[in-house]
This record gives structure tokens, sequence and C-alpha cells, in this order.
């Protein structure tokens, strides 16, 4: 059973513990309502700009070297991330170095120097990384579908940004998304797993503390209507990386829909004994790679379809795949097969927190995504009270005509409507 | 009572191996089962039929359907994976404790008893020459499976281990059914179990699920390992937006002590953020932003290397940013504090990554199948500590020596490539095929 208790640092910042039994690692991960979402059109690209920069320097630990260094004679996995919904910041550790750990964490991430001159190295970095995105089909594919989905609109928008963004962004302007969007009050602490070196009495805090005191930032511009298009990038290859988006309507703040709607993506496609699975790969051999998976932000849920293929059987495979999206729809899933994709995303949960990183990420999610408590046997245990009435509801609400397309491959546009 | 700690190792009379370590704690158990059938043991026709193979495992055995096997591992929440190798082809799996002996008993009718139906196998087929198309697409994978070509020739060491399209097309279900027979040899396989576990429970099942065979029977021999041969640089012209970049050359065999030394010099040189090249490339010159180095080892041969991603405007830059970094480490040797720190480095990624069952049985059962020494993991920290700053210097010297490494790239423009590598790394003519 896992043990919590939540405090606050005295910027606002909340500090989550979640001890684990028996692991012998400590992760502490900060995360802060400053994903991609949050960025003006001018400003797309700057909330993973931003995450790179840190990495440059704080007051104590003050250039990369050394932040790194640091990292590396602990022993620890020092990451960070940036999506749509969030920034997060995590260091993972042998139990008995996360004081010095939340140490560096707190001080680079907290008070980063932003370096002018390490800004210009950084965006030829950055700018190489889009590069490479380019080169990768499946990620065109991935950034292509959102923009069929949502237009222009920050969730249209790439995570990375437009090369143009890059070479423009300032570290005045920079520090003003940061003032902005990276306050205590909607982000969060999180130290996870084995809890026997962190501290009671307020040392801790006082390292989190590090973090500047921000007001509490606007909510991000809410999700669009659903004005979905086809969009297609014509490359000349055999191979086609065809995705779809949907949005059923579900609502956000309610846990219960959200599992009942992880069952319904998961017996679509989120397992080896989905529907997508058995029919598209196994039984028609139409793809190598064959998905469904589900995403709920703060205001909206989206289902995700996808799939790596021969180009001369993506259309077949795009048509089949909506009407198994209709079959489900009319005829419902089985009792059985609710029954599976319960056990089996119950049971991949379990699996998975027993990894303290992975823990401190959903923590993350569930507290500054949705804003509730993050026990993660609670998280599990929705997932166990799914009933066959409710993925039947939600398979009702999904419209298999309703959908944005993308694909890059020897295609056009008309080949899908 | 609890068991102790370490690891136990049972052979049974028909050779089959077990190896097991309980973890104190776990809720969970990570299984696997380990043939000694890879792709370096295949001829030039049977390129890929390992991996056809594994796939094939899937497909149904003599108990359980295709989808049967999909059904009752999503069932009990696991996670069922298999992967082909060079040398071995492994099916593992993590389940909770109390799905253990049926996961066991799915795992062990599929290795032992697959069906290998001729409908299966050409559904397979199709499977993986997409599966092979898709990498064709990917410049990183590309540029990886020439590099291997550059460094070994033709040897099947450097060969991609999903095989060509002609011959994973060649296959039909009668030769590898023969195939199956020949490789999945009772001294070749291996069952490896982490975290809550009890090693005679898994001694019995074993015993009980195995399918009887000549005893201690193994699999066909890798062929000789290859002799360093002159170096290549191999280009493949395609329209990226980065010229994607390998170095590489023979690295050291698994049998080969200095093994341990090798981690921490690939460390030092790109393994890590505050790695030379990481620091030099990307951090201060802002050439590149995959920078990276790797080393595998393999029995009787190893192989080192080095990608990077750049765009055309940056060519030159990298390519010399590259080799200066070689050069430097090779001229001045370890700056201070830099072996203390990839020594720390080194242990705590061990222990870290050894938290998890997956990675325990993942370790043990590829130390079992090599026949190597199964050291308890104090020791391994310990002889990370007793390395000497001479240890790294020398194997430096010795593998880094950039006038032995072949060259890999996959870009818009190999005209452009050749010159920028005649200027970046001079010295004898590489071959170009």
């Amino acid at each position: 059973m896992p043990r919590f208790s939540s405090t606050t640092a005295a910027n606002g910042l909340p500090v989550h513990r979640i001890g684990l039994p028996g692991t012998r690692a400590t992760t502490l991960l900060v995360a802060f309502d400053a994903g991609a979402r949050t960025e003006r059109p001018e400003e797309n690209g700057m909330a993973h700009f931003l995450e790179h920069l840190v990495f440059k320097g704080g007051e104590h630990y003050d250039d990369y070297r050394k932040v790194n260094e640091t990292a590396e004679r602990m022993g620890g996995v020092l990451n960070a991330y940036t999506s749509h919904d969030l920034v997060a910041f995590h260091i993972t550790v042998r139990a008995e170095a996360v004081m010095e750990a939340a140490d560096l964490l707190s001080d680079f991430v907290g008070r980063p120097r932003v370096d002018a001159e390490e800004l210009d190295k950084e965006r030829g970095v950055v700018i190489q990384e889009i590069q490479r995105y380019k080169d990768q089909p499946s990620a065109v594919a991935g950034e292509l579908i959102e923009r069929a989905a949502f237009g222009d609109h920050p969730l249209g928008r790439t995570v990375l940004g437009p090369e143009e963004h890059l070479r423009t962004f300032s570290r005045e302007g920079l520090m003003a998304f940061r003032e902005r969007r990276w306050s205590g009050r909607t982000g969060g602490a999180f130290v996870v797993g084995n809890l026997e070196h962190v501290p009671d009495d307020g040392s801790l805090e006082d390292l989190i503390a590090r973090f500047p005191d921000l007001a509490e930032p606007q909510a991000a511009e809410p999700v669009p209507d659903f004005a979905p298009q086809i969009l297609v990038e014509e490359r000349d290859t055999n191979q086609s990386h065809l995705r779809m988006l949907l949005r059923p309507e579900v609502t956000p703040d309610d846990p219960a829909e959200r599992a009942a709607f992880h069952i319904y993506s998961t017996l679509l496609g989120g397992s080896m004994g989905s529907r997508l699975f058995d029919e598209i790969r196994e039984q028609r051999g139409l793809a190598y790679s064959v998905f469904a998976s589900d995403h709920v932000a703060s205001d909206h849920g989206a289902l995700y379809m996808g799939a790596g293929l021969d180009s001369t059987k993506c259309v077949e495979a795009y048509t089949r795949m909506r009407e198994i999206v209709g079959e489900l729809r009319d005829e419902g899933p089985t009792e059985e097969e609710v029954h599976r994709a319960r056990s089996y995303a119950a049971g991949r949960r379990v699996l998975a927190f027993e990894n303290t990183n992975a823990v401190a990420g959903h923590a993350a999610r569930r507290s500054i995504v949705h804003r509730e408590p993050i026990d993660p046997d609670l998280a599990i245990a929705q997932l166990d009270a799914v009933t066959h009435a409710q993925v039947t509801d939600i398979a009702r609400r999904v419209d298999p005509d309703d959908l944005a397309v993308a694909c890059v491959g020897p295609h056009a546009a008309a080949d899908f409507s | 009572m609890t068991e102790p700690a370490g690891h136990h190792l049972t052979t049974l009379p028909s050779g089959v191996r077990v190896v097991t370590e309980s973890m104190a704690g776990a809720r969970s158990v990570a299984l696997g089962i380990m043939i000694g059938a890879g792709s370096v043991a295949e001829s030039g026709r049977e390129a890929g039929w390992s991996h056809l193979l594994e796939h094939l495992l899937f497909r149904g055995s003599a108990r359980y359907g295709s989808r049967e096997i999909d059904e009752r591992f999503d069932a009990f929440g696991g996670e069922i994976d298999a992967g082909t190798g060079r040398e071995s082809t492994s099916l593992s799996a993590r389940v909770l404790d109390e799905h253990l002996e049926e996961a066991f008993d799915i795992m062990a009718d599929m290795v032992w008893r697959p069906g290998i139906a001729p409908a299966d196998v050409a559904s397979e087929q199709q499977i993986v020459l997409e599966e092979l198309a898709m990498y064709e697409d990917d410049p990183q994978d590309v540029v990886f499976d020439l590099l291997g070509a550059a460094v070994f020739g033709a040897h099947p060491i450097g060969r991609p281990v999903i095989g060509t399209r002609e011959s994973v097309s060649g296959a039909d279900s009668e030769t590898l059914r023969a195939y199956h027979a020949e490789r999945y040899a009772p001294g070749s396989i291996v069952i490896s179990a982490a975290g809550s576990v009890v090693h005679e429970r898994i001694v019995e099942l074993v015993a009980a699920a195995e399918q009887a065979d000549v005893a201690g029977r193994r699999s066909v021999p890798a062929p000789a390992p290859p002799t360093p041969e002159a170096p290549r640089a191999l280009f493949r012209e395609r329209p990226t937006e980065q010229f994607h970049i390998t170095f590489g050359a023979h690295g050291l065999a698994r049998e080969d002590d200095r093994r341990i030394a090798l981690r921490v010099l690939d460390a030092l040189v790109g393994g890590t953020p505050s790695s030379r090249l990481f620091q030099e490339v990307r951090e201060r010159r802002s050439l590149a932003y995959d920078v990276s180095s790797f080393h595998s080892e393999y029995a009787g041969v190893g192989h080192i290397g080095i990608y990077l991603g750049t765009r055309p405007a940056n060519l030159e830059a990298a390519l010399g940013a590259v080799v200066g970094e070689l050069e430097r480490l090779r001229a001045d040797g370890l700056a201070p504090g830099e072996l203390d720190r990839a020594r720390e480095h080194a242990k705590g990624r061990f222990v870290l990554a050894l938290e998890s069952p997956y990675a325990r049985m993942g370790r043990l059962g590829a130390l079992v199948l090599h026949d190597r020494e199964l050291l308890e993991i104090d020791t391994v920290l310990a002889r990370v500590d007793a390395l000497q700053e001479q240890d790294i210097e020398s194997l430096a010297a010795e593998l880094l020596d950039p006038a032995r490494l072949s060259v890999a790239a996959v870009g818009p423009d190999e005209a452009r490539f050749r010159a920028a590598l005649d200027t970046a790394l001079p010295g004898p003519a590489r071959m170009a095929a």
C-alpha cells in the first residue's frame, strides 16, 4: 500500500510524497501547467525551448556541465519532457541521494540563468531536433493529425514549434513566458518511491521554495469546436503512416468516465487481443503496426487510431478501421471483451506502478491536468470498477464518420473522403 | 521463509537451464525463455528465419490458438513480448505472480510446440515484409544496417537480423519446422525468471513442459568470428533533411575482461549528456541534436560505434568535431575527475536498472545462455571501482583510432559527403563496397 502526504512550500508549490514498498529508488518530479497549449501563436515552441534552456545552469550548478556531471556522479537518471498539457522535470536516484538530487533539480529548474549566449547555441540544437523529426515519417504523421483535428489552435500546433520561431525567441520573451506560466499554484512537486531519506523537517520544502512565487495563471484557451480536416503529406515511399483522431464526448473531470474511455480504447486497439490488432494485423495482414489510444486533456477527450502499412493497403485499412468503430457503436462490445480489456488495463497499470518514475508521471497528470487526488491504488480501482454498460455508452458516442485524418505516404486527400 | 539473496541455477537432464532470482517486495514476475537461435548462425538463404519464426510462435501452438494466446495474456494483464537478435531469440513476459503458472504454460507451448501452419507462414511473411519496408523508410535504421556491412563485410554478424525480401519470402512451413527442430535445442534454451518467484517451482514447471529431445543437444554453432578488414565508407543517397552518419569498428568480445572498462569508456565518449561528444558537438557547437556512442559484445567479436545526425550546413564541421574529439582523447588522456564521474555513472545506472525484475531476468538469462559467469552485483561494482585511468586510456588508444574506423551515412548528397569525409578523416582510402 502506498503512503502519502502533501505539504506546501512557501511559494505555494505543493509537495506530494508517495511512498512505495520494496524499492531502493526515489524519483523527484516537478511539473507545471506550462505546456505548448498555453503558448500564444508567436510563442509556439517556447515551452519546449525553455525546458531545454534551464539545463544550462542555475545559481549554484551554474553551467550545463555542472548540472549533468552532478547527476551522473549520483548515478541518477535526469530528464524532462514537454507536451501540450504540461512541462515536467524529473530525476531518479538511489534513495540515499534524494536530497542531493532535490538540491540539484530545484537549483537549475527553480533558479535558471537562461544565459543569452547559451540561448543562441541551443537554437541550433532544437532546429536539428525539428529536422530529425522530419526524417521520421511516423513522427510527421503524429504532428499532422493534431493539425487536422485542431487546426490553428495551440493544440493543432507542434510542441517543437516552427524553425522560424526558434531563430527569433529572446531571453526576455522566455522569461515572460516563465513568469506567466510556471506558477507553483497550478504545478506540483512529487517525491515517489523509497522515502526513508526524505526528511519531514521542512528541508525538502525549503529547496522547493527556490522556485519563484508567482500568481496563478489564466486557464489555457479552451479547445475549439471540432472542425476536422484530411491532411496528406505526399511522400514517395512504399509505406504509409495513417492517423485518425475522433472526439467523442467524454467528461474530462469524471474519473469513472475517463476509465471507461480507456477500457474502450484498449478493447478497440490497445492490446494484442483488441479488435484492430486481431482483424487488421492478424487476420487481414494489412498493417505491421496498428493501434488505438485515448487521451483526455483538461477540457476534452480524443481517440487516436493509427497504422503503419504498405501503401497499396492503406485505403482498405482506413475503411475497415472505421467500420470496426461503427460496429462497436451499433452493437457494443461483448461482456467478455470488456472483462478482458479491464483486466489488461488494470494489470498493466499495476506493473507500471512498480516503477517510481511512472507513478510520478501519472501523479503529475492527475494533479495538474485533472486537479484530482494522486493515489495510485485509486487509479487502479477506478479501472477495475468499469462496467460493460459504461463502455457500451462510450462506444455509442464514437462516430466513425466524424474524424480528422492524416497520412504520410503516396496519397492524395481525396483517397480518404 | 524468505529466499536467500542472489540467483539460483539448475540444469535439467535434458540440458535446459533454469535461472531465477527472488526479489523482495516484488508483486510481479518477469519470465523469459531464451533460445540460442539468432541471425549470426543463419546462412544467406536462411537470413531472417530466426526472426520470422519468432513471429510465428504467436500464431498458435499445440494447445493454444493465436487469438487465445493474445486473449489470455490480455486477460491477466500481462505483457508478452519477443525479440530476435544476432545470437538469440527471446520470448518474455511480465505478469502478477498469481498468473505465473498459466503464463508459463502458454509460453512453453509456444516455444516447444508451435503450429507453423502454411497459411500463418504466408501472412507472417507479409507482415515481416512490411516491417522491412518500414525500416527502409527510416534513415536511422538504414544507416545502422549499412554500418554493419561497413565494419563486418559479408560476415553474418553484420547483416540485418530481419533478413532480405528474398530470404524471408523463400521460407515455407516445412523449412521453418525443420529450422525450429534444429535450432530450438534443449542445450540452447534457458528459462529465466526474476521478481516474486520460487526457484524450485519454476524448475518443476519447466521439467513438466519441455519437449523431450537428445539430452544436451545444442543449436547450430555460429560461424567463426570475423577478422578485422580494411575500413570502408558506405553511403546511401536519400532525400533526407539531415545527414545520418555512423562511425564504427570491431570492439571487444563478450569474453574479454576489458568489457567493463569499455562500458566506462563508452559513457565518457558519448554515452551520457556530459560525455565528450555530447559536450563538444551538441553543447558547445550546436552541430547536432543526436550524438551518441554505443558498444555491443558477442561471442568472439564486438562492435563499437558513434552516431550523429546533422544538417547539411553543419556537415563538415560536425565530422571534424567528432574526429577531433577522438584524437584529443587519444593524445591527452582523461581529464581530472572524469574517470570518477564515469565510474559512478556506470555503477548508478547498473544498480537502478536492476531494480526492475524485467531487466534482471534479461541479464541472468543472457549470461547463462552465453555460458558466462554470473557475477553478483557487488562484484561488478567492485570491478568498476578497480578501474584505473590507464585501463581506459589504453582501450581508447586501441579502439578509437580514427584510422581503423569505418563510416556509413545516409543523406542527400554523396559527393559532398565523401569530400567532407576525406578532409575530416585523412589516412588510408576507405573502400566503397
